[in-house]
C-alpha cells in the first residue's frame, strides 16, 4: 500500500505541477467562468489570494431595463435646462435629504449615468412623492436615456403636481415638445411650445 | 524509445533460454509496472481536472437573496427610536454596549449609534460607517457620521428571503477579509494547527492530533487537514474507505499545488456542512452564522464563532438546539485549545465559556415573508428562467417596508381573531389579505396573504379572486363625471327602485344596502352612501362601455363583461387587482404599475435590471380630483366614518368600502398621502362571513394606519377644477352666505348657472371647513 502511495503523491506533484504551468489562473478560471450562463460564484485566485466572486449571468430580461453601456455617439444630448449644475436650487424643496440626493443625480447624470441618475431621482421622490421638480428631473433623464413616451408621461405628471410654478410648467412643455419632435411629431412639437411660450409670458 | 527497444532485441538473440525465461518475467513486470504508472497517472491526471474544475468551476448554486428597501435615514424623517430598533434587528444589527463594530448598535433613550455594514448596493458600495442618529418624538431630529452632520444615510437593507436551488443547498458566500480573524484563528487551532505550512497532508498533525486526544480524552482535533477535509466534499460518496482516504490526500495534495492557502481556505469557509434544516443543507459559516444567530458572519462574538467551529466536527451531534449541553461542552474545549495556543488570554477564556449559547430559535433562516416574496417571484419571472433565479445568487433589491409588513400582518391576525370572538362562529374560517403600496411610485409595502404569517401557502393577496362589491363604484362615477357637461359632483340622482331587463330577458332589481330609498341626492352623496339605485341608474346613463372602459384605464387587465351587475361589483378581481385600481385614483389619473423590485444584480453586484418608475396618464387630473374627492366624504361622512373617530378627524384620508351578496367578502380600499392600502376579508370556501366592508375590512385598515402613523392626502387643488357653493336641490351656483349652500370642486366651465339664495335643506357638505 505505501508503495502505492508513492506513484500517486509523484504523479499527483508532476500532473498538479504540470497542470499549473500549462493553464495559467486567470485563465483557467475566466474559462470556468465564461463557459455558461450557469456559472455561479467562484473562489476567485486573484494574485492577492483574497479571493473575488466570480459571476456571469446573462440578463434574459425585456421588460425589466437591462443595462447597457451607454454610447456616447449615440445618446441624445439632454437639453441645457435639465440636470445641470443647481438643479436642487430649482427643486423647491427644504429637505436637505432630497438635496443632497439631487445633487449626486445631477453629478450621475452630468457624467451620462442616466440610470443611476434616474434611480437617485426615483430615491429622492420616495422621500417627497409630490415634488413636481423631481418628476421634472426625472423626465429629463428619461428623455436623455432616450425613453420617450416615458419623458413625455413624467413631464405631465410634473405639470399635475406643480401646478403653481410656471417655470416650472414652461420646462415641462418644452420638454414634452423635445419628445415630440424627435418622435417626428412637429405639429404637436409646436403645441407644446406654443403653450411653453404662453406660460413664459 | 525506439533505441531501447533495439538494444533489447540485440540482448535477446544473444541470450540463453534461461535468462530468456526471467527477462519474459521481467519484462511482465516492467510491463505491469509502465501500465500501472500510466493508468495512476491517467487517474491522477484525470482526477487532477476533476479537482479543478470542481474547485474553479460552478461548484456552489446560490440561492437568489432578496433584499428589503433599504432604510433612508434624514433629519426630519417620520421615524421613532424604537421604529429604528426594530428595523435594525430586522437586518440582523446587534445591540452592544458600544457601536464599534459593523452591525452593531447601541441605544441611549432618544439617541441611537449604529454601524452600518459594508454593502453592495446595484448603483455601489458603500462602506461601512458609524452614524450617530438623534430622535426627538416621532422624527429623527439629527444625524452624524465620521465627517459631522449628515444630510441622508442609507443603510444596508434587511435579507429578507431567499429562491432556493432545487437541492435546497444553501449558502452566504463570504469572503476571507470579511471572516473575522477570531473565526479562523479558532478553525485553524483545533482543526488544522499548520495550515500555513503543510502540503495538504500533515504527518505531524497526525501525531499531534492522536496524542491531544489521548490526554484530553476525547476527539478535540482531527488528523485531516482543512484541506482534506475541503477534499472531501469533491466526491459523492462518504464511505470511510482507505481508498477514500487516500484520494482525499491525493486531492488535498493537487489543491494545495494549484490554489494558494488563501484561496483554499475561503473554500472551506464556505463549503464546510454545518447543518440542516428540514431539506435545506446549511453549507458554509457565512450562512450557519445566520442559521443559528440570526447574524452576519462579521456580527458574531467569540464564543459564538467558537460554537460554530466546534459544530464542524459534527452538526447533528453538537447541534446546539437539541443537544446545547454538548454542544456547549465542544464550544469550550474549543475556547480552551485558543487559550492553550495563545490567542486569547486566560481570563478572557474563563470569562467566554460562561457565555450562554445565544442561539436563536429554529426557522428564522427562512423567509418570514412568502406572500410578499411570492409577488417578487412572479415579477421576476417575467425576466428571469427559474433556474436562474435558483442558482445564480442573484440579489433582488426589492420595495418591501418591514415596519409597514410587520403592521400589515399584526393588524390582520388580531383584528381577525377579534372579529371571530364577536362573531361567534368557528375559530380560524375567517381569513384575509392585505397589500400596502406607496401611492405616487407604486411600490409594493407589504403583502399579506392571509393571517398565518410566515407559513408559504394560498396568497390571498394575489390568488383570492373575488367580487368586489361596491369597491367597483369609483370606476361608475368616475366615468361620469369624466362627462363634466353631463356629471358633476352636484347633479341630482334619484335613488328609487329600479328594474333592468338582462340580454337573457331576466329582470335584474338591486336594493339598497340597508333595503331604503332615498329619492333625490346629488351624486357626490350617492358615492358617499354608497347607495346601489342611484349607482346603477347613473351607471345605465353614462353607459357599461364606458364604465368597462374606465375600469380599464384604471388598470384592471382582466376581460370584463359589461353586465348591468359589473355596477355593483359583480366582477371578480384578486386585492392586487384592486390595488391597481386604486392607485390610478391616488395617483390623480396616472397608472403606476404595482411594483415590488427596484433593481437586480449579479451574485457580484453588477447591475443585471432595473425596474423604473414609470406612469402613464389614464385620466385627467380633475374628474379624478372630483372621485377623490368623494371619497375623503365616505371617509367623515359616509360608509368609511368610523376611521375619522379612530384615526382623528385630523387625518384627511379617502377610500372605498365593499361588501358583497350575503356578506361573503369585506373589502376597504383607501388611501392617504403615503400609503395606499387594501384589505380583503372573507372564508376561503367562499361561504357567508357575516361581516360588511366597515365592520370588517375597513377596522384592519384602521388598525394598521394608525400603527403606522400616515400622512394626510395632499388635497391642492389641480389646474382646471374650481369651487363653487351650491344649491343641490334647485341646481344652481349660489353666494356663499346661501342657507345650506354647499361648496364643491367642479371641472372647470361645468359649474350650474348662477342663482340667488333660495329656501333649502342642509345636505352632505364635501367642503371642511376650517
Amino acid at each position: 500500500m505505501r508503495r502505492a502511495l508513492l506513484p500517486v503523491v509523484a504523479g499527483a506533484l508532476v500532473v498538479a505541477a504540470c497542470g499549473s504551468a500549462m493553464t495559467p489562473r486567470g485563465e483557467s478560471n475566466s474559462g470556468a467562468a465564461g463557459n455558461s450562463g450557469t456559472a455561479v460564484a467562484t473562489a476567485g485566485s486573484e494574485a492577492d489570494g483574497a479571493g473575488d466572486w466570480t459571476a456571469t449571468v446573462r440578463p434574459l430580461g425585456t421588460s425589466g431595463t437591462t443595462f447597457r453601456a451607454i454610447p456616447g455617439n449615440e445618446s441624445v444630448p439632454p437639453p441645457p435646462s435639465l440636470m445641470t449644475a443647481q438643479a436642487s436650487a430649482r427643486s423647491s424643496t427644504t429637505n436637505p435629504a432630497v438635496v443632497s440626493l439631487l445633487d449626486s443625480a445631477g453629478g450621475q447624470f452630468r457624467a451620462g449615468e442616466y440610470a443611476r441618475a434616474a434611480a437617485t431621482l426615483e430615491r429622492a421622490i420616495a422621500i417627497e412623492p409630490r415634488n413636481a421638480w423631481l418628476w421634472h428631473h426625472l423626465a429629463g433623464t428619461r428623455l436623455a436615456e432616450g425613453r420617450l413616451d416615458q419623458a413625455a408621461e413624467l413631464a405631465a405628471k410634473s405639470n399635475t403636481l406643480g401646478t403653481a410654478d410656471n417655470g416650472l410648467q414652461v420646462g415641462n412643455w418644452r420638454l414634452i415638445a423635445e419628445v415630440r419632435r424627435r418622435q417626428g411629431d412637429s405639429a404637436g412639437a409646436a403645441a407644446a411650445e406654443a403653450r411653453a411660450a404662453k406660460l413664459a409670458n | 524509445m525506439p533505441r531501447k527497444t533495439r538494444r533489447r532485441g540485440r540482448r535477446k538473440s544473444s541470450s540463453r533460454a534461461g535468462s530468456r525465461l526471467r527477462s519474459v518475467a521481467g519484462r511482465g513486470v516492467r510491463r505491469l509496472l509502465v501500465l500501472a504508472v500510466l493508468v495512476t497517472a491517467g487517474y491522477i491526471g484525470w482526477l487532477d481536472l476533476h479537482v479543478r474544475d470542481q474547485f474553479e468551476g460552478q461548484r456552489w448554486s446560490i440561492p437568489a437573496r432578496i433584499y428589503a428597501r433599504p432604510v433612508e435615514l434624514y433629519p426630519g424623517m417620520p421615524m421613532s427610536a424604537d421604529a429604528l430598533e426594530t428595523e435594525l434587528r430586522a437586518a440582523g444589527y446587534r445591540r452592544a454596549r458600544a457601536a464599534k463594530r459593523a452591525a452593531t448598535y447601541s441605544r441611549d433613550g432618544d439617541r441611537i449609534n449604529l454601524y452600518t455594514r459594508r454593502f453592495q448596493f446595484w448603483d455601489g458600495e458603500q462602506p461601512a460607517q458609524p452614524v450617530q442618529v438623534r430622535f426627538q418624538g416621532a422624527r429623527v431630529s439629527g444625524l452624524r457620521g465620521k465627517e459631522g452632520k449628515q444630510a441622508l444615510v442609507r443603510l444596508d437593507p434587511a435579507l429578507v428571503g431567499r429562491i432556493y436551488p432545487n437541492h435546497h443547498e444553501d449558502r452566504v458566500l463570504v469572503r476571507l477579509e470579511e471572516v473575522p480573524r477570531g473565526l479562523v484563528a479558532a478553525l485553524l487551532s483545533v482543526e488544522d494547527r499548520d495550515f500555513e505550512h503543510h502540503i495538504g497532508v500533515s504527518p505531524r498533525a497526525i501525531a499531534r492530533a492522536m496524542f491531544a486526544n489521548l490526554r484530553a480524552g476525547a476527539v478535540v482535533q482531527g488528523g485531516s487537514t482543512v484541506t482534506q477535509q475541503l477534499a472531501k466534499g469533491y466526491f459523492l460518496t462518504g464511505q470511510r474507505t482507505w481508498w477514500r482516504k487516500l484520494n482525499d490526500a491525493a486531492i488535498a495534495l493537487i489543491l494545495e499545488a494549484h490554489y494558494d492557502k488563501a484561496e483554499i481556505l475561503e473554500a472551506y469557509l464556505n463549503e464546510v456542512y454545518l447543518g440542516q434544516d428540514g431539506r435545506r443543507s446549511i453549507h458554509g459559516f457565512g450562512l450557519a452564522a445566520h442559521f443559528y444567530f440570526g447574524r452576519d458572519l462579521d456580527a458574531l462574538r467569540l464564543p459564538e464563532m467558537a460554537l460554530l467551529v466546534a459544530m464542524v466536527r459534527g452538526p447533528s451531534y453538537y447541534n446546539p438546539r437539541r443537544h446545547p449541553e454538548r454542544a456547549k461542552k465542544r464550544r469550550n474545549l474549543v475556547l480552551d485549545q485558543m487559550e492553550t495556543l495563545g490567542i486569547i488570554s486566560d481570563t478572557r477564556a474563563v470569562r467566554e465559556k460562561q457565555t450562554p449559547l445565544g442561539v436563536v430559535p429554529a426557522g428564522r433562516g427562512t423567509s418570514r415573508f412568502p406572500a410578499f416574496v411570492d409577488l417578487v417571484r412572479r415579477q421576476l419571472r417575467r425576466d428571469y428562467r427559474d433556474a436562474d433565479l435558483r442558482g445564480e445568487g442573484l440579489r433582488i433589491f426589492t420595495t418591501l417596508d418591514l415596519r409597514t409588513q410587520r403592521s400589515a400582518e399584526t393588524a390582520l391576525a388580531k383584528r381577525l381573531t377579534r372579529l371571530e370572538r364577536d362573531l361567534g362562529g368557528g375559530k380560524g374560517m375567517l381569513e384575509g389579505a392585505v397589500i400596502v403600496t406607496s401611492p405616487q411610485s407604486g411600490e409594493a409595502l407589504a403583502v399579506v396573504g392571509g393571517r398565518r404569517v410566515g407559513s408559504a401557502g394560498f396568497n390571498r393577496a394575489l390568488d383570492a379572486v373575488r367580487p368586489v362589491g361596491s369597491l367597483i363604484k369609483p370606476a361608475v362615477y368616475l366615468a361620469a363625471l369624466e362627462r363634466p357637461r353631463k356629471f358633476t359632483l352636484a347633479s341630482p340622482l334619484l335613488d328609487e327602485p329600479v328594474t333592468i331587463r338582462g340580454s337573457n330577458g331576466k329582470l335584474w332589481q338591486p336594493k339598497n344596502y340597508d333595503n331604503e330609498t332615498h329619492g333625490r341626492i346629488s351624486l357626490y352623496e350617492a358615492l358617499v352612501k354608497s347607495y346601489n339605485l342611484a349607482t346603477v341608474r347613473l351607471g345605465m346613463q353614462v353607459g357599461l362601455d364606458e364604465v368597462t372602459d374606465s375600469l380599464q384605464r384604471l388598470g384592471v387587465e382582466r376581460p370584463l363583461r359589461a353586465y348591468p351587475s359589473l355596477l355593483l361589483g359583480a366582477a371578480e378581481l384578486s386585492p392586487v387587482e384592486v390595488t391597481q385600481m386604486y392607485q390610478t385614483l391616488a395617483g390623480g389619473g396616472f397608472r403606476v404599475p404595482v411594483r415590488a423590485i427596484r433593481e437586480v444584480t449579479s451574485a457580484r453586484g453588477e447591475p443585471l435590471s432595473r425596474y423604473p418608475l414609470s406612469v402613464q396618464q389614464a385620466f385627467e387630473p380633475g374628474p379624478v380630483f372630483l372621485v377623490v374627492e368623494a371619497m375623503r366624504g365616505v371617509m367623515s361622512d359616509g360608509t368609511g366614518r368610523s376611521a375619522r373617530a379612530r384615526l382623528g378627524a385630523n387625518l384627511v384620508a379617502a377610500g372605498k368600502t365593499g361588501t358583497t351578496d350575503d356578506l361573503r367578502d369585506s373589502w376597504f380600499a383607501g388611501f392617504t398621502e403615503d400609503l395606499l392600502a387594501v384589505v380583503w376579508l372573507g372564508h376561503d370556501d367562499n361561504t357567508p362571513a357575516g361581516l360588511n366592508g366597515s365592520r370588517g375590512a375597513l377596522q384592519v385598515w384602521i388598525d394598521m394606519m394608525k400603527s403606522l402613523g400616515p400622512r394626510s392626502l395632499d388635497t391642492r387643488t389641480p389646474n382646471g377644477v374650481e369651487w363653487a357653493w351650491t344649491d343641490v336641490q334647485r341646481g344652481l351656483t349660489t353666494p356663499a352666505e346661501c342657507p345650506g349652500a354647499v361648496r364643491f370642486p367642479y371641472v372647470r366651465g361645468s359649474q350650474p348657472r348662477r342663482g340667488h339664495c333660495g329656501g333649502m335643506r342642509a345636505g352632505a357638505d364635501p367642503s371642511r371647513p376650517g
